[in-house]
Parts: structure tokens; sequence; C-alpha cells
């Protein structure tokens, strides 16, 4: 049986700070950590991408490559600031479905 | 339970929320150039919770483990060091802020000397711990990624667990007797 070679997985985050943090300010920050860590190819093989419509109060949901999870949970795991401004990125579960996430996202906070 | 035993924010509320149980034991965290120092440290230091050496040089770790003053150290053990850790059970601290703190040009050292470590300990059954180090609010970092963190150093995801609650549950337990005042020394306690 043939199987998907980018089997998705997606990973809701929060951005604990003493400030709003803008949606293309997290992106960018999320982004550089990644690239950082895993080097543009492998960036690019993680296939990592903020999605826009799940932001909110300072948590949004990052889908990636489901053979690098751990890695991108490390990467923002690296992340310092944001800004200038002290944060931390704490993440919890990983999802499997889009579906799934909209439930959760629709039930309770991040 | 999770726990992240060396933590100097002193923010408990946070470190539930990030998935750790707040634990009220305070790591004594002993750097000591000269073994006259080691000597000196731990006795000042006998009744603390926890003993922890940082970046000690050889000689300072060698005399600490022979004389088992210490419960843990963050040193990047070689191999006839920690032999001597595994038979005297102590443990090895892998410290995130180290981490978080180093610049762009010594991660990369840093995390092979890591990784390292966890190839020696995992051969040698040397009891890994992997804590924040965090001195601050923001430097504390959550249960997923400090686990995420182990797996990336090459354990797996049982080890990395494991690594945040095996070895720190047997210390709080070793305290609670020494409260009791049940512990005697290591290895004999009333029953």
């Amino acid at each position: 049986m043939a199987v998907k070679q980018n089997r998705k997985r997606y990973i809701p985050f929060k951005i604990i700070s003493d400030r709003e943090i803008q949606f293309e300010t997290a992106k960018r920050a999320i982004l550089e950590s990644s690239s950082i860590l895993l080097g543009e190819l492998g960036a690019s093989k993680a296939n990592i991408n903020v999605l826009p419509e799940f932001w909110r109060n300072n948590s949004g949901v990052i889908s990636v490559n489901h053979s690098y999870v751990q890695k991108l949970k490390f990467s923002l795991a690296l992340i310092k600031q944001i800004h200038n401004q002290h944060v931390i990125v704490r993440t919890t579960k990983v999802y499997g479905t889009l579906k799934k996430i909209k439930t959760m996202f629709n039930k309770e906070d991040v | 339970m999770y726990y992240d035993i060396w933590n100097e924010a002193n923010e408990p509320k946070i470190l539930e929320k990030l998935g750790f149980t707040p634990v009220d034991l305070k790591p004594a965290v002993i750097s000591a150039r000269t073994v006259n120092e080691i000597k000196s440290f731990t006795e000042k230091n006998k009744d603390a919770g926890l003993i922890i050496l940082r970046k000690p040089n050889e000689k300072v770790l060698k005399a600490a483990v022979q004389e088992c003053a210490i419960d843990a150290t963050d040193a990047f053990v070689e191999y006839p060091i920690i032999m001597k850790l595994s038979e005297r059970n102590i443990a090895v601290l892998l410290n995130f802020n180290e981490l978080l703190n180093a610049d762009s040009v010594h991660t990369p050292r840093l995390i092979y000397l890591m990784s390292r470590t966890v190839r020696l300990c995992r051969k040698y059954k040397v009891p890994v711990m992997i804590t924040s180090g965090a001195s601050d609010k923001y430097s504390q970092r959550s249960v997923s990624e400090l686990i995420a963190f182990g797996e990336n150093l090459g354990m797996t995801a049982g080890e990395a667990k494991e690594a945040l609650s095996r070895h720190q549950n047997r210390i709080l337990e070793r305290n609670r007797l020494k409260k009791a005042g049940k512990w005697i020394i290591s290895g004999v306690q009333v029953v």
C-alpha cells in the first residue's frame, strides 16, 4: 500500500510573555529558530508552517512533517526572545488531523 | 510526575503550568576549583537535599566521586570516571540553560558533548537527569520541550521521560526519610 511521504502533524503552542505578540513576529521567530537548528535544507524538509487561522492570545498551531516533530519542539525551546521580549514557548500535545485540532481549539485554550 | 530539580526561578505557578510538580528542595550548587575547596563546600552543605557539582575539572570531580560527596554533576564525563559514577550512583545532569545561553558558535559543540555523555551514560548505566537549570522566570521550559531536548541528544522517549522523574524520585524519597529521621547513610535506614 502506498504511504504518503509527507504526513503532517499539528502542534499547538502557547507563547508565555508579558506582552501580546503579533502573528508575523511569532512566525518569523519560529522559522528563524528552526532554520538555525535544522539548517536550511532540514527546515525545508520539515515543511514547517505556522497556521494563521488558529492564532489568538499568543497561541497558535504549527504544522510539520511527522519525522521532525521532536526537532521542531527542541528548536521552539531554544527561542529566548521575540522582539526583545523574553518568552517561553510551550507545547503540549501533537495532533494528526486538522479536524481534531479544530475541535480542541473550540473547546479549550492551548 | 516530572520534576525540574535544579530550578532557581522560584515560580511554582509557572512550573505547574509547564507540567512539573513543584518540590521544596533547594539544591546546593558547588563550583570548586581545588580538592580542598570541594571538601570544605561539601562539609558546609552536608544537610542540603541535593548537592550538584558544577563544571569541575578532572581532579576535583575525581576527588568528589571518590568521597561520594555529591549527588550529581553537570560535567561532560569520560571513560574512567564514568564507571565510578555508575558504582556510586551519582547522576549526570543535562542542563538545558547551558545550551540556551550558549552563543551560536558553541551550540553545536555543546550538543555533541551532551549527546556523547548520553551515549556513555547508557553504556555504563549512569543515571541521567534533565533539568532546565533556570535562573529566572523565562529560562524555564516545559516537560514536552525537555523531553524533546533529551530525544534530540540520542535518548529514546522513555529514557527522556525517566530522566525527568526516576532519579529525582529517589532523591526526594531520600529527603523524605532524612526529614523523618529514618535515613542514616546511603544504604542504611531505620525500618
